[in-house]
């Protein structure tokens, strides 16, 4: 089942900003991206998660979509909005399972959508071949 | 109205033109006999009137006939005119003798008076008078027989009735006695005897009494029809002004010399003229009656050739009116229906709530259709209603699945993603113990996982919420992915399996590819969960317009009693299954309804002990262009995370 193990340092050279509101959600993402390596910054709405981005230009953004105050579409709307991080790409991580709702998050402009619950195994494996597949990111990884 | 059912069944099974055609021809049939039978007494009267108008043509010449003969009796120099109205009568003969039966006795007429003129020099006065009334008499007998054989005699109306009896019978007896009393006057004008006197008497009297009746019948006439009266009264006055002229005359002689008056009538020769005269008269009134009746008898038959054209001429109309009432009543109920049809079908595939207004019917009928517009109105409008509150009903429905989806996946979110990790030994390594305990809960917590999956899926099934794609896919990319997931669930329990795809099967199908892949994976992971020795072998095959999934095991086999409901939610084959293999029971109640959504079936051959067999076919549909193959990593997540 699960895929093959990663080395420790494989997202040594990435900045993530992971946004949720519920904290054992966040808790999870946190663990498994540090294990990996990889600089982590996260916030629990959408407003925060846009100033991070902004201030830390991060290589990826992994958000929650409902959340009080700004929510994760608005957020993803944002970062599209501003010039200087318009192209990060940001991943959807939700446990809304509904198909309908996976085909508008990618139809609005999310990169991938992920649902909970999440089994850290395959997290890391999704976000892995996420990365890979867009050259000037691929780069960065230490497979 | 117990006694309509009968009418109500026939009528029912017919279409609208063929009750139209039924209740006409029921109405139609007793009208058109009754038609055709007044119609063919009118044709009878015709055929009877045009009878009479051949006899009154033949009797035209033979008057004139009788006329030269009576005046051929007294004057020699006629008989020329004798031969030219014989003649005459020989043409008619010809041509409507047979019809009138007439031709022997005319032929009699002919001969005698042939034979008369060649024996006129040598019989005696006494006999040529005999011979020409016997003549007269025979002409008489013509004309009656003519009557006869005309319909004449038989003629229904007063007017024309009285008109036939005064030239057929009145005034020939007249003439008769007019031509008798020249005769027997001539032969006792020198010596009238006592006799000779009493006899001329006599006709004088029957010539009076037959003049009476005649005017009597004339009367009738008259009054019957008025308008003939000034074409017959002058000539009527003039034959009874030269009758009485020299009746009178008679009558007065009588008074003041008795018989010597007569003697001296007679003696003096101004019989002669005055007898002539009034033969002459006679005729002039016959030529004209026979006239008048003529017209009467052709006004008759254009009366009645005019009546039957006017009554056919109004069935005509009324036929084509009716036809043209009942075209537009069929006309009106198909418009009818066909808007009511419409109207359904917009209803039907309207776009409700918000925005549409409900349809409604509208017609033009202020009729019993009209009631039915009203009652569809009615249903429509209480359809409409109720559509919208099941619309409204499905979309809280959704969203309470969407909220509780959700609600569920947040705490086990945790509870399998620390799970995970404290397994993957992320936080440190774990003793083995815990590592076990750590495997019951990631175990559970996956099972739970796959039970909210099934119930959410049944749920979306059942509320009609489960939308297909229809897109171009790899088969055998596609099948590549279940190899992959169902060989390695094989090694875990030491089982071989092995793929079989057709050859036949092209290269990109039309369908749902992740649903298909639910399906398969759920009969891949079943096969495996229950083999414990031998494998499980996947064939894929073309089947003609369908393609086929064959998913063998060798496995423990279901028991005959329970294949009828293994394909039902919550179904396993008994509660010790689901203690010794888990599962919830909806896989396959899923498998099949999605196989069902798809056009195909799904169906299982088993044995207990013996393996089973699960085949699942769906329409194969050609794609036209290589279809791009999914990604393994891409059908992984679905798996794990949907």
């Amino acid at each position: 089942m699960f895929p093959k193990p990663y080395p420790r340092d494989v997202l040594k050279d990435w900045t993530i900003v992971a946004v949720d509101d519920d904290p054992g959600s966040l808790g999870i993402v946190s663990i498994v991206l540090q294990h990996y390596s990889a600089t982590l910054f996260t916030a629990t709405n959408g407003q925060q998660g846009l100033d991070l981005t902004l201030k830390h230009r991060p290589d990826v953004v992994i958000t929650d979509l409902s959340m009080p105050g700004m929510d994760g579409w608005t957020m993803m709307d944002a970062i599209h909005a501003a010039p200087e991080i318009a192209r990060t790409p940001v991943v959807a991580l939700t446990a809304q399972a509904m198909p309908q709702h996976k085909e508008q998050a990618i139809a609005r402009g999310f990169t991938r959508y992920i649902t909970k619950p999440l089994m850290p195994s395959t997290f890391i494996h999704d976000l892995v071949s996420l990365l890979a597949d867009v050259p000037e990111l691929a780069q960065k990884l230490r497979l | 109205m117990q006694f309509l059912n009968p009418a109500i069944q026939l009528l029912n099974r017919l279409r609208y033109p063929q009750k139209f055609m039924l209740i006409a021809l029921v109405m139609l049939f007793p009208l058109g006999i009754l038609a055709a039978q007044s119609a063919s007494q009118a044709a009878q009267t015709i055929d009877f009137t045009a009878t009479e108008r051949v006899g009154v043509v033949y009797l035209i010449p033979v008057l004139d006939l009788l006329e030269a003969i009576q005046r051929a009796a007294a004057d020699p120099a006629a008989q020329a005119d004798v031969e030219t109205a014989i003649a005459a009568v020989d043409a008619v003969d010809a041509e409507l003798g047979e019809e009138l039966g007439v031709p022997g006795r005319w032929m009699g007429i002919r001969t005698a008076w042939y034979a008369l003129v060649e024996s006129l020099d040598t019989l005696s006065v006494e006999a040529r008078a005999q011979a020409f009334l016997a003549l007269n008499g025979e002409i008489a007998r013509l004309i009656t027989e003519v009557g006869n054989g005309s319909n004449l005699i038989l003629d229904p109306d007063i007017d024309t009735y009285y008109l036939m009896d005064t030239v057929v019978t009145k005034l020939p007896i007249t003439l008769n006695y007019l031509s008798q009393m020249q005769l027997y006057a001539a032969l006792a004008a020198d010596a009238p005897s006592l006799a000779d006197l009493e006899r001329l008497i006599l006709i004088t009297q029957f010539i009076e009494t037959n003049q009476n009746t005649m005017l009597n019948g004339l009367r009738y006439a008259f009054s019957e029809t008025p308008a003939i009266v000034s074409r017959l009264q002058p000539a009527i006055q003039e034959q009874q002004n030269v009758l009485q002229t020299f009746l009178l005359q008679l009558e007065q002689a009588e008074i003041t010399n008795g018989r010597s008056g007569w003697s001296s009538w007679l003696r003096d020769g101004s019989y002669a003229p005055q007898v002539a005269a009034a033969l002459a008269q006679t005729h002039q009134l016959a030529a004209q009656v026979i006239t008048v009746l003529d017209d009467l008898l052709a006004a008759r038959l254009n009366g009645l050739s005019g009546s039957l054209a006017i009554v056919g001429l109004m069935a005509a109309v009324a036929v084509v009116l009716a036809a043209y009432l009942f075209a537009a009543f069929y006309v009106s109920v198909k418009r009818a229906i066909h808007t009511l049809e419409q109207t359904a079908q917009r209803m039907i595939g309207g776009t409700l709530p918000g925005g549409t207004l409900p349809e409604t019917l509208v017609l033009e009928n202020r009729d019993e259709l009209a009631q039915v517009a009203t009652a569809f109105n009615d249903i429509g409008r209480e359809l409409i209603g109720a559509r919208d509150r099941a619309v409204q009903a499905s979309r809280v429905k959704d969203e309470f699945v969407a909220t509780v989806s959700h609600e569920l996946r947040t705490p086990l979110n945790s509870i399998i993603g620390y799970t995970n990790i404290l397994q993957l030994g992320m936080r440190g390594q774990v003793d083995a113990e815990a590592r076990e305990l750590l495997g019951y809960v990631g175990d559970s917590s996956v099972r739970l996982l796959s039970l909210i999956n099934d119930v959410l899926d049944i749920a979306k099934i059942e509320a009609g919420r489960m939308e297909l794609l229809d897109k171009p896919f790899n088969v055998r990319a596609l099948v590549n992915t279940w190899a992959t997931e169902t060989a390695g669930l094989a090694r875990g329990k030491n089982i071989h399996f092995d793929v079989r795809i057709d050859d036949a099967l092209p290269e990109a199908l039309y369908g749902d590819e992740t649903r298909i892949t639910q399906v398969a994976i759920n009969l891949l992971s079943n096969a495996v969960k229950f083999t414990e020795k031998g494998g499980v072998e996947l064939a894929i095959i073309a089947q003609g317009e369908h393609w086929q999934i064959d998913v063998t095991d060798t496995g423990i086999g279901i028991p005959a009693d329970a294949l009828d409901y293994i394909f039902d939610e919550f179904r396993q084959v008994d509660g010790s299954t689901q203690r010794a293999y888990g599962g919830t029971g909806l896989g396959l109640a899923i498998a099949r309804k999605l196989t069902m959504m798809m056009g195909g079936r799904i169906w299982v051959r088993s044995a207990a002990g013996e393996g089973s067999t699960f085949t699942v076919t769906l329409p194969l549909r050609t794609a036209p262009a290589p279809a791009h193959s999914i990604k393994e990593q891409a059908h992984v997540s679905e798996t794990l995370s949907a």
